[in-house]
């Protein structure tokens, strides 16, 4: 198998383990507050290696997660390529950037990223919105955590990425 | 060197990133995509037929979440088992004594249960109908959760039978697949119930707000006689539910002024959190 081949595959291994992480490893009790791993996963990649993973990439594992959760398909998809060409765009500054510095700026795109979940596409009437306090409390906390986890996921994929990728 | 490769550092081997951000035309056309994707979605609910055969293969991926948890017993009966059991036998001699004592009021408990089981055969239950099934997961999305339910006898599950936890209703099942199928929660945005009150025997129609959020009775008139704490069941009317299925109790009822209707807040008895087994009543 050549390099890129074998390339491809690890990233794509790490994103089926990510998605896998989050539909079968968090207890129940916190689905809701609980980090989007495939998302962190994805963007470290997409800053990483820019090269390699890009919008297909992002669309693919999208569409996965809306069939998985059960939102309307495209919404998560519409979301993924979004932010990977937010960290395509901006990933000179972002790489650069310390960790630490990098989960805050993770912070306010998961933030907004779990508030636009929270529009009821299909039928705006019902009140569903973001004016929910108890979604906008989950959605701070999901944040929070996930900006947590990311140095956790930054450390892994590097060692991964110097270990297997060339 | 070529337009989308980068260079590499002599000393470090690390790549030096000289690549141009993607090109906007590219990302344009995959959010349109999306964008047809949510419309034909909203329109067609084309999601709903793919999700289910997408689930059914990966069922290995369940089967292989399953594996830690296996391992970690297997391990902890093979060097616990002993002392597990020498504790054990202690405790049901323990056991045994009490039992000798209590053995004189089962004759009273007899009567009892003679009496129960023709109260129960009185009640129009077939037991046949019901079927247990394994969660496989829950979804994260908490306005539109998705419960996904392991089935093995696929060829009696059928479509809209109610789901059961045992405290109440959960929900009712949409979709079925090979080897699992999909759960419309009472706690959805998309779900209606059609439900009577217990002591005011009111008819409504109640609705989902969100997972570990309280459900809401629509269009009820400002002059209807609820009352707080009052239990909620299924009516049966609609024919989806079997009647007399406990769904809740009303928490709050509010008189806003401004609004047209009562506001009505229902606290679901069940949850499908944390809950690994469900009954599904197969409704004819």
């Amino acid at each position: 198998m050549n390099n890129s081949k074998k390339n491809k595959l690890w990233i794509f291994l790490t994103l089926v383990i990510s998605i896998f992480i989050d539909l079968y490893m968090f207890p129940d009790a916190v689905l809701h507050l609980k980090p989007l791993i495939t998302l962190l996963v994805l963007i470290y990649w997409n800053m990483a290696l820019p090269d390699k993973v890009g919008v297909s990439e992002a669309l693919v594992v999208g569409l996965f997660l809306d069939i998985l959760t059960g939102s309307i398909l495209g919404l998560h998809a519409l979301l993924f390529v979004f932010i990977t060409y937010i960290c395509q765009r901006f990933f000179y500054q972002f790489r650069v950037a310390p960790v630490l510095q990098q989960s805050v700026i993770l912070f306010f795109l998961f933030f907004v990223f779990k508030i636009i979940l929270a529009f009821d596409f299909i039928n705006v009437s019902s009140g569903v919105s973001i004016s929910d306090i108890q979604y906008l409390f989950n959605s701070l906390t999901f944040a929070f955590l996930s900006s947590l986890m990311w140095p956790i996921i930054f450390f892994i994929l590097r060692e991964l990425r110097r270990k297997k990728i060339k | 060197m070529m337009k989308r490769e980068h260079k590499v550092s002599n000393i470090s081997s690390e790549a030096i990133f000289a690549i141009p951000a993607m090109k906007p035309t590219r990302v344009i056309l995959a959010l349109c995509f999306c964008l047809v994707l949510m419309l034909t979605d909203i329109r067609y609910n084309s999601s709903s037929f793919i999700r289910i055969h997408v689930i059914d293969l990966l069922k290995p991926l369940s089967l292989i979440s399953e594996i830690p948890n296996s391992v970690y017993s297997a391990v902890e009966n093979y060097f616990f088992s002993r002392s597990y059991l020498e504790e054990k036998l202690k405790d049901l001699e323990k056991e045994n004594l009490k039992l000798k004592a209590s053995n004189k009021i089962t004759s009273k408990l007899s009567a009892d249960i003679t009496r129960l089981n023709s109260l129960w055969s009185s009640v129009n239950l077939d037991p046949n109908r019901y079927l247990i099934a394994k969660k496989n997961f829950l979804s994260s999305n908490e306005y539109q959760p998705t419960l996904i339910l392991n089935i093995d006898q696929q060829q009696k599950v059928k479509q809209n039978s109610a789901v059961l936890s045992d405290r109440g209703l959960i929900g009712r099942v949409t979709k079925i697949g090979t080897f699992s199928t999909e759960v419309l929660l009472m706690h959805d945005v998309r779900s209606s119930i059609p439900i009577v009150t217990e002591s005011s025997s009111l008819h409504a129609i109640l609705q989902g707000k969100g997972l570990y959020r309280h459900g809401e009775l629509a269009f009820i008139k400002k002059s209807a006689e609820f009352k707080e704490g009052e239990r909620v069941f299924t009516s049966g009317l609609g024919g989806v539910f079997p009647e007399g299925i406990p769904v809740g109790r009303i928490v709050s009822i509010s008189d806003l002024v401004d609004e047209e209707f009562l506001n009505i807040k229902i606290n679901f008895f069940s949850s499908p959190v944390n809950k690994d087994f469900f009954l599904l009543y197969r409704n004819e």
